[in-house]
């Protein structure tokens, strides 16, 4: 069974932000909202990394866990959607996000919120598949196409990897071992005291 | 004419004729390999599957 899986590899995103602006592009997101954005740590220093961010579409996803009208669902290939239908946007699954994915259109004014808004994995959400509600709503549903989400697929380095788990993992383990002991995955130097490698 | 001439129009006959026959046996061949290929690639369903088009993006990103 293909699990979906977000993989970005930190030594090849060069901030350039293409797969923000291609996600919103493709699904016609409203303004003020991001559902993909990158974010860089230690910038303008040595050892400067970003890294691409949205919704990691988690196995056990706290997003589901917290919300008070349930109005998450996960498909057979754990891609975490939600159904905007139900949503009374109350906030609590940004709350419980540890990658701050959901967001929130302003509603109105005195900071009312609209309805909750994220990334879909490019897989559209509980309206009919390809139909005028559903890319409304939830944007294009590019994986119904056999397709794979627009943002990995533009990448022009690569760095954002998507697909079947068992695939992308796969492709990053070659290039570790392509790269040699220490320029791995994000996170390395402070689990192993490489600092800056 | 040198004995190891003799036989060179043959060889060269038999050259062409086996070109002629080949070459369009390996095109057929090749197509035919596309299409079984192509067929157990594809999958249904609404999911996310194995596709050629997935295929091309997953060879990209192996670099």
């Amino acid at each position: 069974m293909a699990r979906a899986k977000f993989l970005c590899d930190a030594e090849r995103c060069i901030e350039c932000n293409a797969c923000v602006t291609a996600c919103k592009n493709e699904h016609e997101v409203p303004w003020g909202i991001n559902r993909r954005r990158v974010v860089t740590i230690n910038d303008g220093k040595p050892g400067e990394r970003s890294i691409s961010v949205a919704c990691m579409h988690c196995s056990d996803a706290p997003c589901m866990a917290v919300c008070p009208v349930d109005c998450f669902y996960q498909t057979d290939d754990g891609v975490v959607l939600h159904s905007k239908d139900l949503c009374i946007g109350c906030g609590y699954c940004f709350y419980a996000c540890p990658f701050g994915a959901p967001q929130f259109p302003q509603a109105g004014n005195f900071g009312s919120r609209g309805k909750m808004d994220k990334c879909t994995f490019c897989a559209g959400g509980p309206e009919e598949t390809h139909s005028t509600a559903e890319f409304a709503k939830y944007g294009r549903n590019r994986i119904a196409e056999g397709k794979l989400p627009l943002c990995a697929e533009m990448c022009a380095t690569k760095a954002l990897l998507a697909g079947d788990g068992d695939v992308v993992s796969g492709i990053y383990r070659e290039r570790v071992v392509a790269r040699g002991f220490g320029t791995g995955a994000w996170g390395w130097g402070t689990a192993y005291g490489q600092k800056g490698s | 004419m040198p004995k190891g001439t003799k036989g060179e129009p043959t060889k060269r006959r038999d050259f062409l004729k086996l070109a002629s026959v080949s070459v369009p046996a390996a095109a057929v061949a090749a197509a035919a390999g596309t299409v079984a290929e192509a067929a157990t690639v594809e999958d249904t369903g609404e999911g996310l599957r194995d596709t050629p088009h997935t295929r091309a993006y997953f060879e990209s990103a192996r670099f």
